[in-house]
């Protein structure tokens, strides 16, 4: 993160200030004259004072309250006196039909639906016909048509690293559910659970699309994260870039994770589950390199390490704290 | 320009283009911890620089300020190196669209708005939202958490700061709509 600036700090306090109340006189003059003393008092002073008012949208957030009537809300026009919405819905069958005759256009062009998946587990590379290429991670599903026209490809789920051979007339488009992911050409990851999409750029722009909303672009170092009709956009430290990649090698990297976490982890990469029954192993931090594929090894680690009880069941290990003591 | 007419101007025609500008500096420099503060700076110089003759383009004004300024750092901080000079020149002052940083509906900056509420500490959190959401005065948010109107303003002021960053890292800037003359609308800025 930056670091703290004193000069944002005072005229954060300032506005908040002044947000509580009115200032008298004296605290006004204080205030000019601190304004004066420097343009960087000023910027500062309009930048935060900007972003307080801009804040005012949050009021849009504010839950109607049905126990207590509202006055205005007998303005609201009635929707009965919306005119004639048969026409509105003989309007949206036109579009739709103009719609599907586009769609279908598209999927029955020149190109060849490919599926490619990998097991838990296994980690493979493929390449694509418009010289991109793909390495999917454990249990991964995704479609892909590649035409002259156009490069779309579905990751329906797991993780997928995407190095993306450059074509301006062709932009290389992911669906994954609602969220679409457009590049041109460039080097990106995306972990897709369920409706939940991760984004890792690691070289050039990706554009994110969100249902209902303007398109986020992501650029190199950049993460995001897409659920449902939100993005959440991301820098990451070097030291995360690494986390991020390193399972191209087969290797998990934990930096202060929560053994639940890790766990989880170890458990996209392995059949045989690493169970964890109680809070305080859940939570205990740890960190280092291991190989995804060896969760026997994770398993002696955390035992002999951290003293905890492991009992080896035919398709799981079960990791409890009980014996955390006697260590 | 007078003082009201710069302040318009860099609220409306400047402020907008922080994302950008964040980004450019990022791009350009090595420590991302400088980027805050290279941004005030740029800010003021920005400011003083639009108090002498006001700019045509904002935005170029801003990203060739921001050119001038790496270049300034670069040489006091004895790093450079000729790649770094290289890429000076290369730096196409125009490589970022407008548009992109422009075209953000109300819609999209409320996301914003709710991200970074999300990431604000809980007690913070909660004073930005009883204010901002429920339209509490500070006075009636601190009776309602029972805590003094002190620490209240306190987790405002951390709140302002926490908002403003997250207007920057998330891409959104843009206060309102198309951007036209500095006198024909828009409230006084102060």
């Amino acid at each position: 993160m930056n670091k703290i600036s004193p000069i944002e700090a005072r005229a954060a306090e300032w506005i908040s200030r002044r947000d509580r109340g009115a200032l008298d006189e004296a605290a006004e003059r204080q205030l000019d004259h601190w304004l004066a003393e420097s343009p960087a008092h000023r910027v500062a002073y309009l930048r935060l004072n900007n972003a307080w008012g801009r804040a005012d949208r949050l009021r849009a957030l504010r839950p109607a309250a049905p126990t207590r009537p509202i006055k205005s809300l007998r303005t609201v026009p009635s929707p009965h006196r919306k005119p004639l919405p048969w026409l509105y819905g003989a309007a949206a069958a036109v579009a739709l039909f103009c719609m599907a005759i586009t769609v279908s256009g598209d999927s029955f062009g020149p190109s060849a639906l490919q599926q490619f998946s990998t097991r838990v587990g296994a980690r493979e590379t493929v390449a694509l016909a418009d010289g991109s290429k793909l390495t999917l991670n454990t249990a991964t599903q995704l479609r892909a048509a590649i035409s002259t026209t156009a490069r779309n490809v579905w990751l329906d789920d797991g993780e997928v690293y995407f190095d993306i051979a450059h074509d301006a007339s062709r932009p290389f488009v992911v669906t994954a559910g609602d969220l679409q992911v457009t590049v041109l050409g460039t080097r990106f990851t995306l972990r897709r659970e369920a409706d939940r999409l991760q984004v890792n750029v690691l070289e050039g722009r990706v554009q994110l699309q969100v249902p209902g909303a303007p398109p986020t672009v992501l650029t190199r170092d950049e993460s995001g994260l897409g659920t449902g009709k939100s993005v959440l956009v991301t820098r990451r430290t070097p030291r995360q870039s690494v986390v991020v990649t390193s399972w191209l090698e087969g290797r998990l990297v934990f930096d202060q994770t929560a053994l639940a976490d890790a766990a989880a982890q170890f458990n996209r990469y392995n059949q045989k589950k690493l169970v964890i029954t109680d809070g305080v192993a859940s939570s205990i931090r740890i960190g280092g390199t291991f190989e995804a594929t060896n969760v026997e090894a994770f398993v002696r680690l955390i035992q002999s390490g951290f003293g905890l009880d492991v009992q080896v069941r035919d398709d799981q290990f079960l990791v409890a704290s009980q014996r955390k003591a006697a260590s | 320009m007078t003082h009201a007419e710069a302040d318009r101007w860099f609220v409306e025609e400047v402020l907008p283009l922080e994302a950008m500008l964040e980004r450019f500096l990022r791009r350009n420099w090595r420590d991302d911890d400088d980027i805050s503060e290279m941004r005030q700076e740029v800010y003021a110089r920005v400011y003083v620089g639009a108090g002498n003759m006001r700019p045509i383009s904002a935005h170029a004004f801003v990203l060739s300020t921001a050119k001038n300024l790496l270049i300034d750092r670069s040489r006091r901080a004895r790093i450079v190196s000729i790649e770094t000079y290289a890429d000076m020149d290369a730096l196409t002052l125009t490589a970022e669209p407008v548009p992109t940083e422009r075209h953000v509906m109300a819609r999209s900056e409320l996301r914003h708005l709710q991200a970074a509420l999300e990431l604000l500490p809980p007690r913070c959190r909660e004073v930005v939202e009883l204010r901002k959401i429920e339209g509490l005065s500070q006075r009636e948010v601190a009776a309602r958490l029972g805590i003094t109107q002190d620490t209240v303003e306190r987790q405002v002021a951390n709140g302002i700061r926490a908002l403003a960053a997250a207007f920057a890292n998330t891409g959104s800037a843009s206060i309102k709509g198309p951007l036209g003359f500095v006198g024909d609308k828009g409230a006084a800025a102060l």
